[in-house]
């Protein structure tokens, strides 16, 4: 699950001797003009982005016309669901720790900002803060004993932790004497669809911003070592252990911006935010968009976020044949389906749909060759 | 310290580790002057590669010293021998093989780079300045080893032959004192061993390291090392200038078979 070896282009055959060949200036070259096509493909990309992301919410009240604020609030929570697979991408598909305890840190997070908001009467900005603190902070202290933990066992602990977060929320519920936190002391402004949605894209813009910095700096590039292979960043100086710890903190304060952000959205939070079945939703996302990739969260956030919308055409509960099934456990079965069909059809994801495609048209492009 | 020609770059007394109850090396002495091709041979299990992971840091002897430039190194982290100045490769590679070349050789330089999460996140400031100057010595280093032409590429497509360089250069890149080769001959094609000694004589006069290095070559130590020591059962045979060793019949015919001869393998 951590090592991606699928999609790259196989081994050239070029002499086990490194001395320079005559081509060397023509490769060098052509190395180098592909570089530059990478980035200004990116830009143009990330450009596009914006100016759909700009527009969607006219474009919206066109298409849709009186539900469009209902619409666009289904593609916010797109948006917060990038920050979450963002999060979970940095600790499982950077720094290659199996952890599946981020659906506490969304829950508990969510929770904070509802206690300190409603019922604290604090300001929204504040609780936000507070919430991503608290969060960190719970990173820290899960990830100093999982560092002696690996693989399967620290999924289990991780694992237990979130279910254990889960039932003291909901003991909080019940000892509150309600089904769910209400956050009704939100700012105004954040009740109008088209704000939050620009607040919460903005967001992600800048997340995304960062951490496509942070990732290929000295410390992203430490992580991909550690998962690479940790014998020998540790050989070349890496301090393994702080490393994973700082993996663990900056997923968890991103989750926790996430939880916050959902609460927001949902004007509610509840103890289902900590379940396995949100586990299983940030591990579809990563799995299925495509590890150690920010545009694999990207593309597995806006997967896992519209398949229920679509699953929403259906008929609930959904009739086959004898058998009724609700809609929400459809979505949890689903999910978990792909987690395994990805796992081992497609282990490199989402992300490298366009690569394949490369592949499939040049391989398509030879036989027409040879005919 | 003053007189750094007369006392050795590193020195080893009285090395012993145990395994369980295997006692894996035994009361080695070693000494490396500055600038020397230093071999370290015998048959397998002999103890070469732990004493190499004992001066790196993954191995803790039980007794003994290690000095390195006059600082002992058992009580450092395996960052800071790397911040003093030694560097080593892999029998197994190990190298970052989902990363490019260039890559492997910025990791490596991650203990003399500062930039931490917060300047790392921004695309301007001293990280990008620290990094650009990374890049330029990463690729000094590559085209110093004729891997100029690999820089982009990812490490798991590239053949074994330039992979075992790219292990080099990210340990060259360093610019190391001491530099540590485990069996940099293995697997490498008999028509390569001469440049591959070559390469050796090369790096250590261009980048002015002290190189020790296990081999089981004997065809490559010929051509390269200046003093060889024969380990067995953790336990010195024989140490010396090469010549003298490499021809002792006694260590031939005992710890590298009857009938080796030298220049066969």
């Amino acid at each position: 699950m951590t090592t991606r070896k699928a999609g790259e282009p196989p081994a050239a055959k070029a002499s086990p001797s490194a001395a320079a060949t005559p081509v060397a200036s023509g490769r060098l070259r052509g190395q180098l003009a592909s570089v530059q096509g990478r980035r200004l493909r990116n830009g143009l990309l990330a450009l596009c982005a914006l100016l759909v992301l700009a527009l969607l919410p006219t474009i919206y009240d066109q298409i849709f016309g009186f539900s469009a604020d209902f619409e666009l609030h289904r593609v916010t929570f797109i948006g917060i669901l990038i920050i979450a697979a963002l999060a979970q991408n940095i600790l499982t598909g950077y720094a290659a720790q199996p952890s599946l305890g981020n659906a506490a840190f969304f829950g508990v997070s969510a929770y904070i900002l509802a206690w300190l908001n409603t019922d604290l009467n604090q300001p929204y900005w504040l609780g936000i803060l507070v919430a991503m603190l608290v969060s960190a902070l719970l990173g820290f202290v899960v990830g100093a004993p999982a560092l002696r933990l690996s693989g399967v066992y620290l999924a289990i602990v991780t694992l237990g932790l979130v279910l254990v977060a889960g039932a003291l929320l909901n003991v909080w519920d019940t000892a509150a004497g309600r089904q769910s936190y209400e956050l009704n002391n939100l700012p105004v402004a954040l009740t109008d669809d088209h704000v939050l949605y620009f607040m919460v894209f903005a967001i992600v813009v800048v997340i995304i911003f960062l951490s496509y910095h942070l990732l290929r700096s000295r410390v992203g590039r430490a992580w991909v070592a550690i998962r690479d292979n940790e014998v020998a960043a540790e050989a070349f100086g890496v301090p393994v252990a702080r490393y994973k710890l700082l993996a663990f903190v900056v997923s968890a304060t991103l989750t926790g911006l996430a939880g916050a952000l959902y609460a927001t959205w949902a004007t509610t939070a509840s103890s289902s935010m900590s379940s396995a079945d949100q586990t299983i939703a940030f591990l579809a996302m990563i799995v299925v968009g495509g590890l150690g990739s920010i545009s694999g969260s990207v593309l597995g956030a806006i997967f896992v976020g519209l398949l229920p919308l679509l699953l929403g055409q259906l008929p609930d509960p959904f009739s086959i044949g004898p058998f009724q099934l609700q809609i929400s456990s459809l979505i949890t079965l689903i999910y978990g389906l792909l987690l395994l069909l990805a796992l081992i059809f497609f282990p490199t994801g989402l992300r490298s749909l366009g690569d394949y495609a490369k592949t499939a048209v040049q391989s398509l492009a030879q036989r027409g060759d040879k005919r | 310290m003053t007189a750094s020609i007369l006392t050795p770059l590193l020195e080893i007394r009285g090395l012993t580790v145990r395994f369980g109850g295997l006692q894996a090396v035994a009361n080695l002495d070693l000494s490396v002057t500055e600038g020397q091709i230093f071999a370290l041979v015998g048959p397998n299990g002999a103890g070469k590669t732990t004493v190499l992971n004992c001066i790196s840091g993954f191995v803790r002897p039980v007794g003994g010293t290690i000095t390195f430039a006059g600082v002992s190194l058992l009580p450092l982290s395996t960052d800071r021998r790397v911040a003093l100045g030694i560097a080593r490769t892999f029998q197994q590679l190990q190298l970052f093989s989902t990363m490019t070349v260039l890559e492997n050789l910025l990791v490596a330089q991650h203990a003399q780079l500062k930039a931490g999460l917060l300047q790392g996140m921004l695309p301007f400031g001293q990280a990008r300045l620290e990094d650009k100057r990374a890049r330029i010595k990463a690729q000094a280093t590559l085209a110093q080893l004729g891997l100029e032409d690999y820089a982009g590429r990812v490490v798991a497509t590239l053949p074994f032959g330039i992979q075992k360089l790219v292990g080099v250069a990210r340990a060259l890149v360093l610019r190391p004192r001491l530099l540590l080769l485990d069996e940099p001959a293995a697997g490498v094609p008999h028509s390569e061993v001469e440049k591959l000694a070559e390469n050796l004589r090369r790096w250590r006069d261009e980048i002015g390291t002290t190189l020790l290095l296990i081999e089981h070559n004997m065809h490559l130590i010929q051509a390269v090392a200046d003093h060889v020591c024969v380990l067995n059962y953790g336990s010195k045979l024989a140490e010396g200038p090469a010549r003298m060793v490499l021809t002792n019949q006694a260590v031939l015919e005992a710890y590298l078979g009857r009938d080796t001869q030298i220049g066969e393998e």
